[in-house]
């Protein structure tokens, strides 16, 4: 907490390794939600491009109430958020392209390390936007059910309503995935055996 | 899978950074940065949005300070003022109700007059009390101790009669010059005055005794007939250690009330002021005022 007040002033001053320091500490976070949110790799670049770019260009103006993270965590979801919108407005303009709501995860899932993680980040894209939103805001930002209605301008009882949903849906998902591996892993095995 | 781990697996989603463009990024971003830094010093040069909003925080919470004082002292002024008022409203009421009092109290009785008469006349005149003075020291204006035997100290008193004291800002009292008489020459060079001193007046008043009196530009000339002794007071008009006009326009007023013991007429011209006080009518203090001012 003081050293990010620590960077932010240094940031204001125009100290690019404030700036350099800021990226460093918090881009993991960010790229987890940014791709979690937009399941595609360039778009998430650019989402985070366009958030670092404002943030530095605009640092002498910020009001930043909570803490840093979960400022630059709201703003990638604002921003992401326009962006879907934006796309969303495209492909009902241009009927005759593809307009799959559900946007490729096979780039994205290059980006995911470990097995478990991949299940996690699938999961997760099969969640409605508005419930992988708050999830993803609660869990990866920190932020309290408030500060997140106060963001999405909705009450904060249907953030905790779309969070309960999340929670469920993650749990069905992930169970369901265990028991088809469970059984892939029995086909497997009886395979092997005959 | 509780809730919990859900949580736990999201939080330790490990996803590999290098797919992205960091340089890209962060070049632009400080890009960004450089030139926010350089449009806000061409903008404001040495003042920067944080220090003005800093400022005008500042500002408002004096001025807010400043108006909250403001009203504060209103306040206690308000009060203040209300007192004074209140202190005010009883003053005028106790200076209505004792104005007749005044008048009817502040009667002189001199004694070097009464003294005068016993010795030459041989009538005891003790039994005869004086009028009641309800007045201070302060009240008395020129004044003279009177332990002292000698036939030759004749002294003057004049007492100021207030119509409340609360009035009354005067001086210290002036003391006349005990037993030292000037001859009339004498006196006429010790005044920063033309003296205006006849060797008698009308009927039958000489001129006995010519005092001046310390500490101001006033001079007493005593007059008498043998039986009965007036002074007059003399003193410049522009005199800076002098009684002023207005004082002896009260005492002008209090003589009308028929006073027991002493008398006292009070006038003035344009140069000097006169006073004077004797034991006697009011009638014949007039002719002694007119004789004098038709000498002048």
């Amino acid at each position: 907490m003081f050293e990010d007040q620590r960077l932010l002033r240094g940031l204001r001053a125009g100290r690019k390794d404030a700036l350099r320091r800021i990226y460093e500490k918090y881009i993991d976070d960010l790229l987890k939600v940014a791709i979690s949110l937009l399941s595609d790799i360039q778009s998430a670049e650019d989402c985070l491009h366009d958030v670092f770019v404002d943030f530095a260009g605009a640092v002498d103006g910020l009001m930043i109430h909570s803490n840093l993270k979960s400022y630059l965590i709201s703003c990638v979801a604002n921003r992401a958020r326009d962006r879907l919108r934006k796309e969303t407005r495209q492909s009902k303009c241009q009927p005759q392209q593809s307009c799959s709501p559900q946007i490729s995860t096979s780039p994205a899932k290059q980006l995911i390390d470990a097995e478990e993680s991949v299940r996690v980040f699938e999961a997760l894209s099969e969640l409605p936007y508005n419930q992988r939103e708050v999830f993803l805001l609660h869990v990866q930002g920190q932020m309290r059910f408030r500060e997140i209605a106060g963001l999405l301008g909705v009450s904060i009882n249907s953030v905790q309503s779309r969070y309960r949903y999340a929670i469920e849906k993650l749990r069905a998902i992930l169970k369901e995935e265990n028991q088809n591996e469970f059984k892939r892993d029995k086909t497997i095995s009886k395979g092997i055996t005959d | 899978m509780n809730s919990r781990e859900i949580k736990r697996l999201a939080k330790e989603l490990r996803i590999d950074r290098a797919a992205i463009d960091h340089a890209r990024i962060l070049t632009d971003a400080e890009a960004a940065l450089e030139k926010s830094r350089t449009s806000e010093t061409a903008q404001i040069p040495g003042l920067s949005w944080n220090r003005f909003r800093r400022l005008a925080w500042t500002g408002g919470l004096a001025a807010a300070l400043l108006i909250i004082s403001s009203w504060l002292g209103c306040f206690v002024l308000s009060r203040e003022v209300a007192g004074l008022r209140h202190e005010l409203e009883l003053a005028r009421r106790d200076a209505a109700l004792p104005r007749y009092d005044d008048s009817a109290t502040i009667n002189l009785y001199l004694r070097e007059h009464q003294g005068v008469v016993a010795r030459t006349v041989s009538l005891d005149l003790s039994p005869r009390q004086p009028a009641q003075m309800r007045v201070s020291r302060h009240d008395i204006l020129y004044y003279e101790f009177f332990d002292d035997p000698y036939e030759s100290m004749r002294p003057g008193i004049i007492v100021r009669g207030p119509s409340s004291p609360r009035e009354i800002i005067s001086p210290e009292a002036p003391i006349i010059s005990n037993g030292h008489t000037l001859t009339l020459s004498e006196a006429k060079e010790a005044a920063d005055f033309e003296l205006v001193a006849l060797p008698r007046l009308h009927p039958c008043y000489m001129l006995d005794q010519i005092r001046r009196i310390e500490g101001r530009d006033a001079m007493q000339l005593l007059y008498t007939d043998g039986i009965h002794s007036v002074s007059l007071f003399e003193q410049s008009l522009d005199g800076e250690l002098g009684l002023s006009p207005q004082d002896f326009r009260e005492y002008a007023i209090y003589c009308n009330k028929g006073q027991a013991g002493g008398t006292i007429l009070a006038w003035r011209d344009e140069v000097l002021s006169y006073v004077l006080i004797g034991n006697i009518e009011m009638s014949q203090l007039m002719d002694l005022a007119q004789s004098i001012s038709a000498l002048k």
